[in-house]
């Protein structure tokens, strides 16, 4: 019963012309789509730049004046401990966020009792715009990392509860019939079954968690006490040096999407069958 | 007026009987007062219009869902969950999408704790027994319809059932591939004999593959009649079909769904 039969050399030649056909289309497509990035690229920065260099230096300012700026603001300014700060906070409330919000996805998804106890609360506060939670978490924490923390923490939280919430209840009940005719217990269905199916659910929270939590960065940092990135933002902003501004902003435009790549590497690692193919 | 048959009077040694099986979905009477005996090493097919309840008796049959009357007695003790020495094949494969071939086809071994060494060597049987050699690092998702049942029917043998229940395992793949795995299935079982439930709704698909079909009856689902097929083996799909008796048998179930089916031909 082989799948496969046997082939004369002919036709494992033709396989490999095929083969080879197909690489090259590839490569050719890969090499258009790079051409195209690197055509936008140029006429984007050199529209920033000719626009930058002729209007008023408080609006706008040319590309090459922004990345000078920046360097000076990492060599010899505050950025570089700025950076430090806000990350180090940043991932502080990534990690306290992800743990409640999965323990308390993971509750509400497996837990009937669970979700009509808690899942209400949970939908009102992710309803209501977290920015005006801010005074109140001042009134009880302060101005501090403490208050910080929770802020950012609270961004990540709701996004992730929700995701995996949603990655709990559609596990598929065919594959639950399938352990159970295979005898597992409980311990067996977690491990086999549920977990590894809520996992790009995660993934896919933490995705969402990162871009949140990198707003609730800011906002933490521009109204409880001004520190980090949003300090340099706000102080710039005040001055109207607006290179420094959008030297911060590229900052942190880096970051965002530097965290966003190493989450959907996460992905690759955690969950090679979820490939996303497109369709082009 | 129902009439309920009892289905087997020959002197054969039983796997696994039922009786007296009902089953109700609220006020739909699934499966009404059914019996049946699965005489050890045959190979018996549930065949019956959708709807006569034939997955439900399966799922019965593995101890997966509870029957409301009746009970099923699997070498002679009555089953409360499923059972050790039964295997089951989906109609949708019911592979995890995110184990490779080999790492569902390891499933059954892993749940029964079977040591590691002994694990590798009997999935490398399974696979290759149903032709899935090179592939055991694929994903579900990169098979065609047809390879993922292998994988399917490889993860039921791989624990070396004795009652092997089927649950319209081909109907989801082609019918020109859905011919192929009838022979693959065929050649298999001829070499193992494992006892074997299998539902279909093909009566081409029962003729080929079974020693004796029971055709059911809807609304609700009742054992209607037991058919013997008496064509030798070992059969391919081709000789079975070139057989004299398959015609007439052919014919003959034909009428007997359509009377079971409240439809007089």
């Amino acid at each position: 019963m082989d799948v496969q039969e046997r082939h004369p050399d002919a036709r494992g030649a033709l396989r490999e012309r095929v083969k080879q056909r197909r690489r090259q289309a590839e490569r050719r497509s890969r090499n258009r789509f790079l051409l195209i990035r690197a055509l936008s690229f140029v006429v984007v920065l050199g529209a920033w730049q000719i626009y930058g260099a002729n209007t008023l230096e408080i609006i706008f300012t040319p590309f090459t004046t922004v990345i000078a700026h920046l360097f000076e603001l990492l060599v010899s300014g505050p950025l570089a401990g700025a950076i430090l700060y806000s990350v180090s906070m940043f991932l502080g409330g990534l990690v306290i966020g992800s743990v409640i919000g999965i323990t308390l996805g993971v509750a509400m998804g497996r837990f009937a009792v669970f979700e009509a106890a808690v899942g209400m609360y949970v939908y009102a506060i992710y309803s209501t715009p977290l920015v005006a939670l801010i005074p109140l978490i001042s009134l009880w924490f302060g101005f501090g990392v403490q208050a910080q923390l929770i802020i950012i923490s609270m961004f990540v939280l709701f996004p992730v509860t929700i995701a995996v919430y949603n990655g709990v209840r559609s596990v598929d009940a065919s594959l639950i019939e399938v352990a159970r005719s295979f005898r597992a217990n409980e311990m067996a269905m977690w491990r086999h079954v549920i977990i590894p199916s809520v996992v790009p659910y995660i993934v896919t929270g933490l995705s969402q968690g990162v871009a949140m939590g990198l707003v609730g960065m800011f906002i933490s940092e521009i109204y409880t006490a001004l520190s980090g990135m949003g300090q340099i933002l706000a102080f710039s902003a005040n001055a109207y040096k607006t290179a420094d501004m959008l030297a911060v902003l590229l900052t942190v435009m880096i970051l965002g999407v530097f965290f966003r790549t190493v989450i959907e590497e996460l992905r690759k690692r955690l969950a090679p069958w979820f490939s996303k193919d497109s369709g082009r | 007026m129902r009439s309920t048959m009892t289905v087997s009077t020959e002197p054969r040694q039983a796997k696994a009987t039922a009786t007296n099986i009902s089953k109700w979905y609220g006020d739909l009477e699934v499966l009404h007062n059914v019996s049946l005996e699965i005489h050890q090493h045959e190979f018996l097919c549930l065949l019956g219009p959708s709807g006569c309840g034939k997955t439900t008796l399966l799922r019965i049959l593995d101890g997966l869902i509870r029957p409301d009357e009746g009970s099923v007695r699997l070498d002679d003790e009555v089953i409360t969950g499923p059972p050790r020495q039964a295997a089951v094949v989906f109609q949708q494969f019911g592979l995890f999408p995110w184990k490779t071939v080999s790492q569902n086809v390891a499933f059954p071994l892993v749940l029964a704790n079977v040591p590691k060494t002994q694990i590798a060597e009997k999935v490398q049987w399974a696979v290759e027994l149903v032709g899935l050699k090179g592939f055991e690092t694929a994903f579900p998702d990169n098979l065609s319809g047809g390879m993922r049942q292998r994988v399917g029917i490889a993860r039921a043998l791989a624990l070396g059932p004795e009652l092997l229940l089927m649950d319209e395992p081909f109907a989801s793949v082609d019918a020109y591939t859905r011919e192929l795995l009838q022979g693959e299935l065929l050649s298999i079982w001829e070499r193992f004999r494992q006892t074997v439930v299998f539902v279909t709704h093909s009566i081409d698909e029962a003729i080929t593959l079974a020693d004796r079909i029971v055709v059911m009856k809807t609304k609700p689902g009742e054992v209607y009649h037991v058919f013997d097929v008496p064509i030798d083996r070992p059969r391919t799909v081709d000789t079975v079909r070139k057989h004299p008796a398959y015609e007439p048998l052919r014919e003959t179930i034909w009428q007997d769904m359509l009377k079971g089916s409240g439809r007089e031909a």
